[in-house]
């Protein structure tokens, strides 16, 4: 380990002057990148990880400012550089890729041309640029190269996106690639090939990346070295291994022990009790509304395709799947936001339908919504209280009892009353996921369908709700449908478990079945893509 | 590896204990006693420099418009033999073709179109973002609206005035009900952008799975979050509701002659701009600050309604 570093980051500060205060957003922040080497920096939201990419490449944004470090590249300092001299070296020596290829690439122009002007930036003539963009959109992975690079973004998948990112940054052979996040808005399989990806590159083209994520098992499976970091400020670092498996900073501990292990001890309180809250018998979902004429009928394209499933008092169901496998439809038409194609949907034994005001009130009773995102489930403009409320006086709670019974409910989630008067904005992530649920128990439901209900969250919050979440189910006798697209979550929580894919459910069975004897090939892929901690430092 | 200066500090464990999350921006205290917090925070709005700005120049406007008979008590139809002059002592503004003070006349005739636009305005304002959020009770409604706007979007403002005429007779009361008209299209379309945008947020979705009735949805959840952009459009559609009464005022069936208003002196004045480029000063002068008031008004109200 002689080798020069190729990225030295000495003493990086990056300060925010805010109207009230200047906040540090990187304080003091060091590390070294050597070429061939995989570094990652792993940390929570608002930790600084971003923003310390950013200030390498000179792009932080308004109200930001380097304040204080250096960041030397082959010995030269870019932070010495203008913007002119900048441009010259981002895309040419340092190349980033980002977390939403969709959103990086241009959706009106055909892919190799979009390879093609990275090349004619740096000064490639035309004929070199068309031979290379090939040549490079094949490095990356995309079958049937010649056709390909003719095709538009809209015709490509997420992950095949994510590779022509790549192969854009790749273009000029720079010796460093910034990776900010690029598996996380894919699924576990894809984001599997891209790490393998990224991992090939390496080895073959000795490229440095430095690799951003929040995701520990990422980091396990893919860097060589790590630095963890917590409210700007790097608090651990070392070998991927060293701080994995013997961490000594207290927050990396903590945010150790917060990761849902695969080998974790499987929930042993599996409900006796036969009584089934909810029923669905070979459920359709269409989903294709857009008519090709007045006097065609829509082609039907069912996103659920026939799929049976009981949820019974007091567990916990988890619905598996990747994004597009029709498992948030499922979910929406059992309570109505989706109109149901044909099979029967049954609550408490008794078919339902939620078409009117009146259906859909009483199967609100028995059935409650908690959605990924509680930003946007909450409606800004009214305080926790008034969405509160809201639940309260549907649930049939005369007014009068609404400010009592909205305080309680606050603290079945632990929250206190003086958070009623507050806007979404002025809470935490987690917070905000809190008054989700609260306004979910409002009308003291038999079950809760829970989309993706801590995958916006960070580890550390993520476990926090999950245990809220277990303490209810068991003083509420609740029954949990819970869709996850994280399996780790998902062994963590679940007494049962489904597995769909294309619409249908492809394997059921008890956690323990499923996780330790998976029967369909699709579980298995999904197992093996998804990232393991303990396996992969082992 | 080499070892870097390791800055490591004595960090807490992750925690998101609701009490003391730090995390969490501060929220203001203040409970005002009784007042609907939606309503207070949009009185917030005139506490904000723009606010202050907006309401000031309205108030000025305003005042002058009402008081224009004090003011200037000899009336607006005071005729002279100096026709067209520019600036000076005794007026101001220059007078028009008939020797008539222009400053006189601009007054009279901000407080002709300040009577026009208080009724019309928001009557166009309301009826079109009605007409434009029917389509949360009714699908089949709300697009029939929609075309039936695309119809009246086909006319020109001073066509469709015209036909308002012909019914009503020429008037007031006609030119309030032809910019009320006229404007239903463009509020109608803004609602229905705003309605449709609203329908797919995840928090109109959560309350339908609440079992919270159209109506309700319509009413507490898409309503206040969709008026923001007809609040900023009913701004601007002042100036467009000048426009209209000029039209029609000057082909003789809007305002009579020899009541001023804005949009007659602003046609008229642009026919004598050789002559006497003062001439149409004052209106303009008007009109910009009458839209900046409310343009103002209206900003102040998003920055405090939209906190990021």
């Amino acid at each position: 380990m002689s080798t020069e570093p190729l990225l030295r980051v000495h003493d990086l500060e990056v300060t925010f002057d805010l109207q009230d205060e200047q906040l540090k957003a990187v304080d003091g922040v060091s590390f070294d990148v050597r070429p061939g080497r995989i570094l990652g920096i792993v940390g929570e939201s608002g930790s600084g990880k971003s923003v310390t990419s950013r200030a390498i490449m000179q792009m932080i944004r308004h109200p930001g400012k380097v304040t204080g470090g250096e960041v030397r590249l082959n010995g030269r300092d870019l932070l010495r550089l203008n913007e002119k001299e900048m441009l010259a070296v981002r895309g040419k020596e340092v190349a980033m890729i980002f977390q939403d290829p969709q959103a990086a690439l241009n959706p009106v122009m055909r892919i190799k041309d979009q390879v093609v002007e990275a090349l004619h930036i740096h000064g490639v003539d035309s004929a070199t640029a068309q031979a290379r963009a090939l040549e490079l959109l094949e490095q990356v992975g995309i079958p049937n190269v010649p056709e390909a690079a003719r095709k538009f973004p809209h015709q490509f998948s997420g992950g095949m996106r994510q590779r022509v990112v790549i192969a854009i940054a790749l273009a000029n052979n720079p010796s460093l690639l910034i990776a900010d996040e690029p598996t996380t808005a894919l699924d576990v399989t894809i984001q599997a090939q891209i790490l393998d990806l990224l991992r090939r590159l390496r080895d073959e083209l000795g490229v440095a990346i430095l690799f951003i994520t929040h995701d520990m098992g990422v980091v396990a499976e893919l860097c060589d070295d790590v630095v963890v970091m917590h409210l700007g400020r790097i608090v651990e670092r070392g070998p991927v291994r060293k701080v994995l498996t013997a961490p000594e900073d207290p927050y990396t501990i903590g945010l150790m022990d917060a990761i849902p292990k695969m080998d974790s001890p499987l929930r042993d309180d599996a409900p006796e009790q036969e009584h089934t809250v909810l029923e669905v018998r070979e459920l359709k979902t269409d989903v294709n509304t857009a008519r090709p004429g007045w006097f065609r009928k829509p082609k039907p394209f069912y996103a659920v395709n026939g799929v049976s499933l009981e949820v019974r008092a007091g567990e916990t169901l988890a619905l598996v799947g990747e994004s597009g496998c029709g498992k948030s439809t499922l979910s929406r038409t059992v309570v109505g936001i989706n109109e149901p194609a044909g099979g029967e949907i049954l609550v408490n034994g008794t078919a339902v339908s939620a078409r009117s005001d009146e259906q859909r009130r009483a199967l609100a009773r028995t059935i409650q919504y908690v959605f990924q995102d509680p930003y946007s489930s909450l409606n800004p403009r009214r305080t926790a209280g008034q969405s509160l409320e809201e639940a309260l006086r549907i649930a049939g709670v005369p007014r009068a009892d609404v400010r009592d019974r909205s305080v309680e409910l606050l603290e079945r989630v632990s929250l206190g009353p003086q958070y009623l008067d507050r806007y979404p904005w002025a809470f935490s992530g987690g917070q905000r996921q809190r008054i989700g649920i609260a306004r979910a128990l409002a009308s003291d439901p038999r079950l809760l369908i829970l989309d993706e209900p801590v995958s916006a969250l960070d580890v550390s919050i993520q476990a926090q709700i999950l245990t809220l979440l277990t303490d209810l189910q068991k003083t509420f006798d609740l029954a949990y449908l819970f869709i996850s697209h994280d399996l780790a979550v998902v062994r963590e929580i679940s007494h049962r478990v489904a597995v769909m894919n294309h619409g249908e459910i492809v394997e059921q069975g008890t956690t323990e079945d499923v996780f330790e004897n998976p029967q369909h090939p699709y579980t298995r892929t999904l197992l093996t893509a998804t990232p393991d901690l303990d396996k992969a430092i082992a | 590896m080499r070892n870097n200066d390791v800055t490591t500090m004595g960090a807490a464990p992750p925690t998101d204990t609701p009490p003391t999350d730090t995390s969490a921006r501060p929220a203001p205290r203040t409970r005002t006693p009784g007042g609907n917090a939606t309503v207070r925070r949009y009185l917030a709005a005139f506490r904000t420099p723009r606010g202050v700005i907006g309401l000031t120049i309205l108030a000025v406007l305003l005042l002058t418009a009402v008081l224009a008979p004090v003011i200037f008590p000899h009336g607006y139809d005071q005729q002279t033999a100096d026709s067209l002059r520019g600036s000076s002592g005794r007026h101001l503004l220059g007078t028009d073709e008939l020797g008539r003070d222009l400053l006189v006349r601009t007054v009279y005739g901000l407080r002709t179109d300040f009577s026009i636009i208080v009724v019309a305005v928001p009557l166009s304002m309301i009826a079109g973002t009605a007409l434009g959020l029917v389509g949360a009770l009714s699908r089949v409604a709300g697009a029939v609206v929609q075309r039936v706007l695309d119809i009246i979007l086909g006319f020109p403002g001073v066509v469709l005035g015209v036909c308002v005429v012909l019914i009503m007779g020429p008037g007031w009361s006609a030119l309030v009900v032809a910019i009320a008209i006229g404007g239903l299209p463009y509020f109608g379309r803004q609602a229905r952008a705003a309605l449709l945008e609203q329908m797919g947020r995840e928090y109109v979705v959560a309350a339908r799975t609440l079992g919270v009735g159209k109506g309700a949805v319509l009413w507490r959840h898409i309503l206040p979050n969709a008026v923001d952009p007809i609040l900023v459009g009913g701004a601007i559609f002042v100036v467009v509701a000048v426009f209209i009464e000029a039209g029609l005022s000057i082909i003789g069936l809007g305002i009579q002659p020899p009541t001023p208003s804005l949009g007659s002196l602003l046609n008229v004045g642009i026919r004598f701009i050789e002559q006497s480029p003062m001439y149409i000063l004052g209106p303009t002068a008007v009109l910009i600050l009458l839209s900046m008031s409310f343009s103002l008004l209206a900003d102040a109200l998003n920055e405090t309604v939209i906190r990021k």
